[in-house]
């Protein structure tokens, strides 16, 4: 396809129904989870409880309010995602703000980091450039969420291509383990085999997901597959708005103006459709011409394509197991594909032959330090307030060493970092790094079920 | 890829389809664990665990006993002998109750923060909030001559941490500062030193009468009906699954290594927030010495909930037999190895913390390196395998 033909393709204009409904069930959901952040009592322990932050490289200056504003910005957000749904000429401002304060939050602290997340900054500033309050769309702006659903299902996918994953049926194994009082399927949780039959379904589905939503024959499948898969990643593991978030995405996938055909479906059911409102123009309204993308534009769109995908595939550039060194980890949809805890200790050598250690607890709170126990970027940057804090205490030549231990979906821990390199020395920073040791060699544990025929049981058998 | 899409949808279909299979094997109810003709090592591990604290439990009611008899001697002689006799049998109750320090679950435990924590712990067991200045303020105010009203005051004039200084500190300087009231009014002053001991001895016939009563209170918030029974999941809801009841336990377990290690043997020999070289006033107990005896008790208090009782009990099960049991049998033996090697090391030491720290700190240092390699194996391998919550993880989402 020639590009004059491509951009004339692009710029057809279509029902902009979908977008329309993927704008309201993303400000509705995105004002649920800013009730429910409240609710649960996060913004106070997240935010309030932590003394020290953890701040994104090149976003420093990121410091949170007062409690109080915190909390002021969760109810801001909550307003702002009904805005959101509720369209109109405020969608915009309103998204943007969001996009903004989310952003803000997000920022803070990077123990805070979620894939879903990210997920939802991405959607917000896509949902801002297309008109997706509009009745009618440019073709360009289905696509390109089509495009990012397609992404995180890809990468998600891709991270999951690995021995642990699909050989070891790690971390599955582990967590389904933990999970034997699930009622009815919990007997089978246990089961290694299952584990590895639920990681391949993982796989698959991640893999298959976009190309088989993006067939017409395969997609209602497809979609009722996602609609389980998440239905079951949602009641198994706490990972909030996600599951719904990615089903919701989904839908840009069916024809553009599927929620007015799925209402005459509707009404035709409940027999409630009247003459005039089944006619073919009132049905399907006619598509309104749309400005069309200028060269701009579609240089905007192809750099966003562009960095959507080299941002994911930044890990391998790292080489070795991103779940070990973490280096390309955020940003590249590795979901829930590892089982990861961490002892650190810091020691700090100062005024000459002094030596003292530094536990993680004195700066952190019980979630930041579970969440950093595994991070090397994270640690350093840990590693430099402390060391920091003794040269402001008036001591000389501080160093900080630290001793990581790692154990990596079950196996026995490892150094992650080398405890002879002072840290202090270590700069921040995007390049490999060579002060993080290589992973433990050997596979993951594998558990066996841990609940067995009671003897008698087996005993009283005729 | 229909095939592909055949196997997933065939993959989610399997779950499902599994309830015809096993609805006739028993379900959850709300009041009962699950019985699905299984034994489950968790639900043997709980009821062991029950066992354990109960019988701890029994152990320190009629070591409280024997103290409050103890100090109802010393009160009505006045004499060393018997003041001795309080001192052996507080350090007996100590003992115990350090064991117990490592099972810090439901009632023992902090509200708020321990599934079912109604705080009992820091009635029985203030430390580090001790204050000896408090205690001394106490004696002056005598406000302890009235049990009942006495119960009321702050934790740290009452538990077995104001005890050991009642019984064990010598002379009749206070531990308050000179500008303290009771100091600049000549209160303490005046009350010369027979008087001092006749009331130090009232005040920890009243603190041993409360302590047997909060550790009877406690033992029986461990029956069937009560904790004991939530714990097993046999009664109400305070634990939603066995999985939620075990994290409680390895909540506990951490004691190991914040209090311990951290704390209580970090700090003194200088390893972390000491300005001088070692810091042998941060000790535990620094009135009855009992400091290294309060380390080697929580290690065998350690070792009781990671057996589920004594490690050659055949009837016990604990996290050891768990971890066997999934096949984590390295790990098992592992952390085994390792409980083994602290005891070692912590029964060779001779003398006091604070005289070990004085003459050989290495030695000391080597038993917060010995818990660390354990506690390393707690934080890291342990928690994965069984996939159990750090404590106090603030319970976010994930992804």
């Amino acid at each position: 396809m020639r590009l004059a033909a491509l951009c004339d393709r692009l710029n057809e204009p279509v029902s902009g129904a979908s977008l329309n409904a993927l704008r309201i069930g993303f400000g509705a959901l995105m004002a649920f989870s800013a009730v429910r952040f409240v609710a649960e009592g996060w913004v106070e322990r997240f935010y309030g409880e932590p003394t020290w932050f953890f701040t994104y490289y090149g976003f420093d200056f990121v410091r949170p309010l007062p409690v109080a504003g915190m909390y002021a910005l969760y109810v801001a957000m909550a307003a702002l995602g009904v805005a959101i749904a509720v369209g109109g000429r405020l969608y915009r401002p309103a998204l943007a703000a969001f996009v903004l304060v989310f952003s803000y939050v997000e920022l803070i602290d990077v123990t805070n980091y979620l894939n879903h997340y990210y997920l939802v900054t991405l959607l917000g500033l896509l949902l801002l450039v297309v008109p997706a309050h509009r009745p009618t769309v440019p073709r360009w702006a289905v696509w390109l969420l089509r495009f990012q659903i397609g992404v995180v299902y890809t990468f998600a996918a891709l991270a999951k291509a690995g021995p642990d994953w699909l050989i070891h049926a790690q971390p599955l194994n582990i967590w389904m383990s933990a999970r034997t009082e699930t009622p009815v399927i919990g007997p089978l949780l246990d089961l290694w085999w299952v584990a590895l039959v639920m990681s391949w379904a993982g796989f698959l589905n991640d893999l298959l997901a976009p190309w088989l939503l993006a067939w017409r024959r395969t997609r209602p499948w497809m979609f009722a597959v996602i609609v389980v898969f998440h239905g079951f990643t949602g009641v198994f593991f706490q990972i909030g708005i996600f599951p719904i978030l990615m089903v919701m995405g989904a839908t840009t996938f069916f024809a553009p103006d599927w929620p007015r055909r799925l209402r005459d479906r509707w009404r035709r059911w409940r027999g409630t459709a009247s003459r005039v409102e089944t006619s073919p123009t009132t049905r399907n309204p006619p598509i309104a011409p749309v400005a069309p993308l200028g060269r701009f534009g579609l240089v905007a769109i192809a750099v966003w394509m562009a960095v959507q995908v080299v941002v994911p595939l930044r890990g391998w550039a790292y080489g070795g197991d991103v779940n070990w060194h973490e280096q390309g980890m955020r940003w590249s949809w590795r979901v829930m594909c590892r089982e990861k805890n961490g002892a650190i200790t810091y020691a700090v050598h100062f005024d000459g032959d002094r030596r003292h250690l530094v536990y993680p607890s004195r700066y952190l709170t019980p979630h930041q330090e579970r969440e950093f126990s595994g991070q090397p970027d994270m640690i350093l940057q840990l590693a430099h307030q402390i060391g920091a804090d003794y040269r402001a205490a008036g001591h000389d030549d501080v160093e900080v060493r630290v001793d990581a231990l790692v154990s990596l979906n079950g196996r026995p821990p490892a150094p992650m970092i080398d405890p002879t390199v002072d840290l202090m020395e270590i700069r921040r920073g995007l390049a490999r790094a060579d002060w993080i040791l290589a992973p433990p060699p050997g596979p993951p544990i594998r558990l066996t079920p841990s609940r067995t025929l009671p003897t008698a049981a087996l005993t009283e058998t005729p | 890829m229909k095939h592909a899409l055949a196997l997933f949808t065939l993959c989610l279909a399997l779950p499902p389809t599994l309830v015809g299979c096993s609805s006739d094997t028993g379900g959850a109810n709300d009041d009962a664990p699950v019985d699905d003709g299984f034994d489950d090592v968790r639900q043997a591990l709980l009821e062991s665990t029950v066992v354990v604290v109960r019988g701890e439990l029994d152990t320190l009611v009629g070591q409280a006993e024997a103290l409050q008899s103890a100090t109802d001697a010393w009160v009505a002689s006045g004499t060393a002998e018997d003041r001795a006799a309080a001192q052996d049998a507080w350090s007996s109750a100590m003992g115990t109750w350090q064991r117990l320090e490592l099972i810090q679950v439901g009632p023992a435990g902090a509200m708020g923060v321990a599934v079912g924590g109604e705080d009992l712990r820091d009635e029985i067991y203030s430390w580090p909030l001790v204050n000896p200045c408090r205690v001394d303020q106490e004696i002056v105010e005598q406000a302890y001559t009235d049990a009942a009203a006495f119960a009321a005051e702050p934790v740290n004039v009452r538990g077995l941490d104001a005890l050991e200084y009642l019984l064990f500190v010598d002379g009749t300087d206070n531990a308050c500062a000179p500008n303290s009231g009771i100091n600049t009014s000549g209160d303490w002053a005046a009350i010369d030193a027979d008087a001092l001991n006749s009331r130090r001895a009232a005040y920890a016939a009243t603190l041993a009468e409360l302590l047997t009563a909060t550790a009877t209170d406690l033992r029986g918030r461990w029956s069937d009906a009560a904790f004991g029974g939530e714990l097993t999941l046999a009664v109400a809801d305070t634990f939603r699954t066995r999985q939620d009841a075990l994290n409680a336990l390895s909540d506990a377990m951490f004691y190991l290594d914040k209090e311990v290690k951290d704390m209580k043997l970090a700090v003194p020999t200088g390893l972390t927030d000491c300005a001088e070289a070692t810091c042998p006033d941060a000790v535990e107990s620094p009135w009855s010495g009992r400091s290294l005896d309060n380390v080697r008790d929580n290690i065998a208090g350690f070792a009781m909930l990671y057996h589920g009782g004594a490690a050659d009990d055949p009837n016990a099960v604990g996290f050891h037999d768990l971890l066997e049991a999934v096949g984590a049998a390295d790990l098992a033996e592992g952390m085994d190895v390792s409980i083994g090697d602290i005891v070692m090391w912590t029964d060779d030491l001779d003398g006091t913390m604070v005289e070990l720290i004085a003459t050989d700190n290495a030695s000391v240092i080597e038993v917060h390196d010995r818990i660390k390699t354990l506690t390393d194996l707690l934080k890291t391998q342990f928690v994965g395998v069984l996939d159990l919550e750090l404590p106090d993880r603030a319970a976010g989402d994930n992804d």
